[in-house]
């Protein structure tokens, strides 16, 4: 082998070796490059923009997805990239050890990178190119219009897709490399055993917590009582969001612990087969990454607001264009429908629940996924202790139940945070969907339908993720 | 009747491609009540084939282990992780003690496992941590321990159970000198209470706290030693080890 060719050649390597770790990861970078050029696409084609009445209402919510999609899963493929990087600590720091400098584990990381780079971009784009007839369709289908309109793909589009993404991959490498800088060969491969203790200020933590989530619920339910807000529905609805968002971080941070304290402080229910092992490895799990599970939490909850949005616009449509033209007005802002084109309106539902699914998709995609990884990363560190706890006398039986109570309790506690949260969100949409002229009732059917599909899709990775984390365990 | 009978015992692996290699053949001893026995060998000689087998954690290819008068083979897989809690104690090289415990946790771990009452863990733990010279690190976490406190643990673990028979897989292999001293006088303590103990190593430092000593070589037994009182033991638990080296055991 040619030294120049080394680097890339081992990260290919590494790559193929680790495809059951990268696959899910590219999979998911790819169907947001193809769901983002998508939406990008519609919105800066000029042929679509001439041939829709009410384009304006169009380009502008497209405009604005496009500005958002990418602030939220940005995020979400750096956490997914931080996860991947801890797993290969030792397989890093073993490099480092075979004499490999740390210049050219940089040069093999960024190889790496560029190659997931291409590929999810290949892939993401292939798709998205060759279902933009198709995403036309459904956009028009959707706001009712009949036009003639060949879908093309936007140079435009190209662009911002790959500067975006390329942006994100390079945050990525970035991340990579100062994590490598920070450790020395020992560090990489020595076990990682820090944050392991009580954070401090738990107390002042947990109380806090609990104050920000309670202000949020009450700032929503105030924003439901109070008819004058509706003005302000939308900055008062972020402003309940980000209050329950930071409490959720206490609450599951500090307060977590201070609950698994108490329950093995309890000594008759803490030195039980089944407790002992759950509490201890929940008060661990907490300790090291209480932060996951409220990263899960908040994701789980933006999907289901978004799933029950979606579900409302596209229920709402038909009632509200049967009020098109009547004096009725459902609150003290709201569309007035008695001088509204009815094209127009089509238009903007039907832009809402195209962008709805999308993002919906998005969101569920990134959720499903930050789990998946999380349990497969945990299901790696708990191997050894079932190894060892099988040694010392408990049987398969006991460890089958013992995963699964522990897989459930990683799975169910975001879910049923995301419930409590939707209850709390459920009003603030009453009151955003007021503005619409949709009726409430039409509201709490989409949060319905929204919680049935969201809860059967949960189900369905909690399954499968189960079962990849006994396997682990087990094998 | 002895404690621990091990007859014809036969463990043949076979590899892919068909080849087989036969990792013990013909290996029979016994073990009485009370005995501290050391099984030594170098690597790949079939120690810890041997007591994987004693441990029931491996099933022999033929022969038989009888633990008490009963035929490991015979117990059915659902009973045997019961049977490995009540009567056997393990101490592995490696301590293998679970980060998620304080060191306490750890030690009682077998006993939550066996669903004893908490009254009875406590009354059972002061006791031993006492003797070990653990006390004071009950509370701590393994990785804030040394790696000799790690074993004694280790070794609290597997004894809190009053194991019939302690089996101890290199359990000085990855100590210093002096930890790995501390813990053999930890041993011949217990041993001297009674405990029943069958180590496997390669050290000649631990080999010789045992009262008695076996060879194996190529998956076979090939010597015995006795210490007698007064002897340099050692020395002659040297002396068998290098003389199998050369092979004219």
């Amino acid at each position: 082998m040619r030294r120049k060719l080394l680097c890339p050649w081992l990260a290919f390597q590494n790559l193929r070796n680790n495809r059951r770790d990268y696959l899910p990861f590219l999979g998911a970078a790819s169907l947001i490059i193809c769901l983002f050029f998508t939406v990008c696409n519609l919105s800066e084609s000029r042929g679509f923009a001439r041939s829709i009445p009410g384009s304006g209402t169009l380009h502008g919510l497209m405009s604005v997805a496009t500005l958002l999609l990418p602030v939220v899963c940005a995020p979400f493929l750096w956490y997914i990239n931080s996860f991947l990087m801890k797993r290969r600590k030792k397989e890093l720091g073993l490099y480092g050890v075979l004499g490999l400098e740390q210049r050219h584990v940089g040069t093999v990381l960024f190889f790496e990178t560029l190659y997931s780079f291409l590929f999810s971009l290949a892939a993401g784009l292939g798709a998205g190119i060759l279902l933009t007839g198709l995403s036309g369709k459904l956009l028009l289908g959707l706001a009712g219009i009949t036009a003639d309109y060949t879908p093309s793909v936007t140079p435009v589009a190209l662009l911002y897709t790959l500067g975006l993404f390329g942006v994100i991959f390079l945050g990525c490498l970035a991340g990579n490399l100062v994590h490598l800088s920070l450790a020395a060969p020992t560090d990489l491969l020595r076990e990682d055993h820090s944050g392991e203790r009580d954070p401090r200020f738990g107390v002042l933590g947990s109380i806090l917590g609990l104050l920000l989530l309670g202000g949020g619920y009450a700032v929503a339910i105030w924003a439901y009582c109070e008819p004058m807000l509706a003005l302000l529905v939308v900055p008062v609805f972020f402003l309940a969001s980000l209050l329950a968002a930071l409490g959720t971080y206490g609450v599951f941070i500090f307060g977590s612990i201070y609950v698994l304290k108490a329950l093995r402080g309890n000594k008759d229910f803490y030195y039980r087969p089944q407790n002992f092992v759950t509490v201890s490895g929940m008060l661990h799990r907490m300790r090291k990454n209480g932060a996951g599970l409220a990263n899960i939490c908040l994701f789980s909850t933006m999907t289901l607001v978004t799933l029950c949005c979606t579900l409302t616009v596209a229920f709402g449509q038909g009632e509200v264009m049967t009020l098109v033209g009547t004096d009725y007005r459902a609150g003290a802002v709201s569309l007035d429908l008695a001088h509204i084109a009815p094209e127009e309106l089509t238009v903007f539902f039907g832009t809402l629940a195209f962008l709805g699914i999308f993002f919906g998709a998005a969101f569920l995609l990134c959720t499903v996924l930050v789990m998946y990884y999380k349990q497969i990363t945990e299901g790696h560190q708990d191997r050894d202790g079932f190894v060892v706890m099988r040694r010392v006398g408990m049987g398969v039986g006991m460890v089958r139940s013992t995963v699964r109570r522990q897989v459930t309790l990683v799975f169910s506690l975001p879910l049923l945070g995301a419930l409590l949260h939707l209850c709390f969100a459920v009003p603030v949409l009453i009151r955003l969907f007021d503005i619409l002229c949709v009726s409430s009732r039409t509201v709490l059917l989409g949060t319905g339908c929204a919680v049935l599909v969201f809860a059967g899709l949960y189900l369905g990775a909690y399954l499968t993720t189960a079962k990849a984390y006994y396997k682990i365990v087990v094998k | 009747m002895s404690l621990l009978e091990v007859r014809g015992l036969e463990k043949v692996y076979s590899i892919r491609g068909g080849n087989r290699t036969a990792a013990l053949q013909g290996v029979s001893f016994a073990v009485e009540e009370g005995e501290f026995v050391a099984i030594m060998g170098e690597s790949g000689s079939g120690k810890s084939t041997l007591l994987n087998l004693l441990a029931s954690l491996d099933r022999p290819t033929a022969g038989e282990v009888l633990l008490a008068g009963k035929d490991l083979a015979k117990i059915p897989g659902r009973r045997l992780s019961a049977f490995r809690r009540d009567h056997l104690g393990f101490v592995f090289q490696d301590c293998s003690l679970l980060d998620t415990f304080s060191l306490g946790d750890n030690i009682l771990l077998p006993l939550v496992l066996a669903k004893l009452p908490f009254s009875e863990m406590g009354s059972r733990l002061l006791p031993l941590a006492e003797e070990l010279g653990i006390t004071k690190l009950l509370n701590k976490y393994p990785w804030e321990v040394s790696g000799g406190q790690k074993q004694r643990a280790a070794a609290a673990r597997a004894l809190i159970t009053r194991p019939s028979l302690l089996l101890a897989d290199e359990p000085t292999g990855a100590l210093d000198s002096r930890s790995a001293g501390e813990l053999l006088d930890i041993f011949q303590a217990e041993n001297r209470e009674g405990q029943t103990i069958v180590m496997v190593t390669h050290s000649v430092q631990a080999a010789c706290r045992a009262g008695r000593v076996l060879f194996l070589q190529d998956g076979q037994l090939v010597r015995e030693l006795r210490s007698h009182p007064g002897e340099d033991f050692y020395r002659r638990v040297a002396d068998g080890l290098a003389a199998l080296g050369k092979g004219v055991a």
